[in-house]
């Protein structure tokens, strides 16, 4: 039904990796956000990760981040360092021919919890294809809620059994049209303000009357 | 909420639409257990009780005996849990329809996971419909047997053999779990 | 206690699993009286069977109950949020209507927050440069709510709500990232491509 109208219109799904000012040394978007001690220390870290091939848009974004919530450039570097680190831990793990998205989406699968040797069980199982959507996939289904070992194991045997990009996201979506089907803390609230936990008569019973009083 | 299920339907009928959000809200988690376990997973569940609630409400003058709503529309959410069963086994590969069951077994009980839970979903789907079916209707739902049999269509002792088989199933399903099971308690 | 046999042990915690309630949020409902509300009421009088007085059914099928749905999700996103939550809300484009060009590669995103005694709310994330000034929130005359659209590319994406241009707003009912670099969190919302 819905799934069958998903996979029809499906377009690409790829973690974007927005055009950004390249090779320009220190991005320019940072100029006039960052201090120039700052700047100075991040311009090694972000040539050297452009120079070995790793995404470099994910760690602009986290100094513009630092730099928005005013946080002291040590722990700009510190962050920005720590994020490099993990996009280069994903790459090690899905291998040198990866795309940026797929790196990206590695370093958030590993930030979300999930262990180096799963992202390499992952290439292992199915090499010579994209891993960006089920590593995306995972990455949500972690952020929801879904313990880490559960979703990394429902991910891999989604893999193992030669799913397509198309189940991975059919899979997400069958988790609730609403984008959530995890109780986040408001709707676990929501719960216990409006849903009987458990309904007073016993169901077949209910079903068989009015009724008159319900219990909360 | 003091207002009675006939009441509500008479408020409907009498061109308050939005009267049938109260028998919405009150009758959704119910039917929801059941249709979850028929199907195997939220999705299918949810379509199958919008699609319940919607019929009942277009036909909802033709509910004859407006104190006994809920029994009424748990009738049409068994047949369409009937219909929405085939329907799913043709459109969704059954690999991700098992992902999907395990993220909802998940979710459902997060802090409670065992491995046993997840062992009980995959053999309830074991099951054929007619039997998971009856077995829902009888211990899950936990009615007699002839409430089942004005559910479903059929005979009494037709359900009392489907039950019966379906718990056999389960057990030599299961069986490896019993351990387990008695350490669950 | 009396002796119970392994078979019976088994039935009774399969009886306990199934017996165990299944909580469907109050998006559902919503999606139910969106139907509800493009459906003829059912008529008060006996209907006469066969031929003369057949009625044109109004068909819904689930895909077409999930656009109204849609369409109806803002307006009971801000009667709901009165009572708990902000709410991320993706709203496809065809809900949205023809007004509004958004790239066919991006979803509008509808982010909503309510904050009663802010003067100001904006948005701020990756796809922005987590700028403070650039994405502001508006609030509906009257309402304790406010939202803005976003078109956003297929992805991850990392935001907060900057409130009164000093205090950084997780959303709460969004899931949140993990990681917590620069002390306030985050949340994130994943798009994904031009599919529902």
């Amino acid at each position: 039904m819905l799934v069958v109208a998903a996979l029809g219109a499906l377009l690409t799904v790829l973690v974007p990796v927005r055009a950004s000012a390249q090779g320009q040394g220190v991005d320019g978007r940072l100029a006039s956000r960052v201090d120039s001690a700052t700047r100075a220390t991040l311009a090694p870290v972000l040539d050297s990760a452009r120079a070995t091939g790793l995404p470099t848009e994910p760690l602009v974004e986290k100094a513009l981040e630092g730099a928005s919530k005013r946080a002291p450039g040590a722990r700009i570097v510190a962050a920005v360092r720590a994020l490099r680190g993990d996009l280069e831990t994903a790459r090690a793990a899905l291998g040198t021919g990866s795309s940026a998205q797929e790196i990206v989406a590695g370093a958030g699968a590993l930030r979300a919890g999930v262990d180096a040797s799963h992202l390499q069980q992952l290439r292992a199982d199915r090499p010579g294809r994209s891993l960006a959507i089920p590593l995306t996939v995972l990455g949500e289904l972690i952020a929801r809620g879904v313990p880490v070992d559960t979703a990394a194991t429902v991910i891999a045997s989604l893999e193992r059994d030669g799913a397509a990009d198309e189940d991975f996201v059919a899979l997400r979506q069958s988790m609730g049209r609403h984008g959530g089907p995890f109780p986040l803390p408001a709707a676990a609230a929501a719960h216990a303000r409006g849903a009987p936990a458990s309904v007073g008569p016993p169901p077949g019973r209910a079903l068989g009357r009015s009724h008159r009083k319900r219990k909360p | 909420m003091d207002v009675s299920d006939a009441e509500l339907v008479e408020q409907v009928l009498g061109g308050d639409r939005e009267a049938y959000a109260s028998l919405v809200a009150r009758y959704r988690d119910q039917l929801a257990r059941y249709a979850r376990r028929m199907l195997g997973n939220r999705e299918d569940a949810e379509d199958a009780l919008q699609d319940a609630f919607i019929r009942a409400f277009r036909s909802l003058d033709r509910c004859a005996d407006r104190e006994r709503f809920g029994a009424w529309l748990f009738r049409i959410l068994v047949n369409r849990c009937r219909t929405a069963g085939k329907r799913g086994a043709r459109d969704r590969q059954r690999f991700v329809h098992d992902a999907a069951a395990l993220l909802d077994a998940a979710e459902e009980h997060p802090a409670d996971r065992t491995a046993m839970r997840e062992e009980i979903e995959r053999a309830l789907a074991e099951l054929g419909a007619e039997q998971r079916e009856a077995f829902l209707l009888k211990y899950g739902e936990e009615l007699g047997y002839e409430e089942m049999a004005a559910l479903t269509g059929v005979g009494v002792s037709a359900l009392k053999m489907r039950v019966k088989r379906a718990c056999e199933r389960l057990r030599d399903l299961l069986e490896e779990e019993v351990e387990s099971v008695r350490a669950d308690g | 206690m009396s002796e119970r046999t392994d078979d019976e042990l088994v039935i009774e915690r399969v009886a306990r699993e199934v017996r165990s309630p299944v909580h469907l949020d109050a998006a559902f409902d919503a999606r139910v009286m969106a139907a509800v509300r493009a459906t003829r009421l059912p008529l008060r009088r006996r209907r006469v069977l066969a031929g003369m007085l057949r009625q044109r059914r109004v068909m819904l099928s689930p895909i077409g109950a999930l656009a109204l749905a849609a369409g109806f999700a803002g307006v009971v996103a801000a009667s709901t949020l009165a009572l708990y939550a902000p709410a991320t809300k993706s709203v496809t484009p065809a809900a949205r209507g023809a007004a509004g060009a958004v790239p066919a590669t991006r979803r509008l995103i509808q982010f909503v927050l309510t904050a009663p005694s802010a003067s100001r709310v904006a948005l701020a994330g990756d796809f922005n440069g987590w700028s403070t000034t650039a994405t502001l929130l508006r609030r509906a005359p009257g309402a304790n709510v406010w939202s803005v659209s976003v078109p956003l590319a297929p992805g991850r994406h990392a935001y907060a709500f900057v409130v009164d241009d000093s205090v950084w707003v997780a959303d709460p009912a969004a899931p949140r990232a993990p990681e917590n670099d620069f002390g306030p969190p985050n949340s994130v919302v994943t798009v994904y491509g031009a599919s529902l």
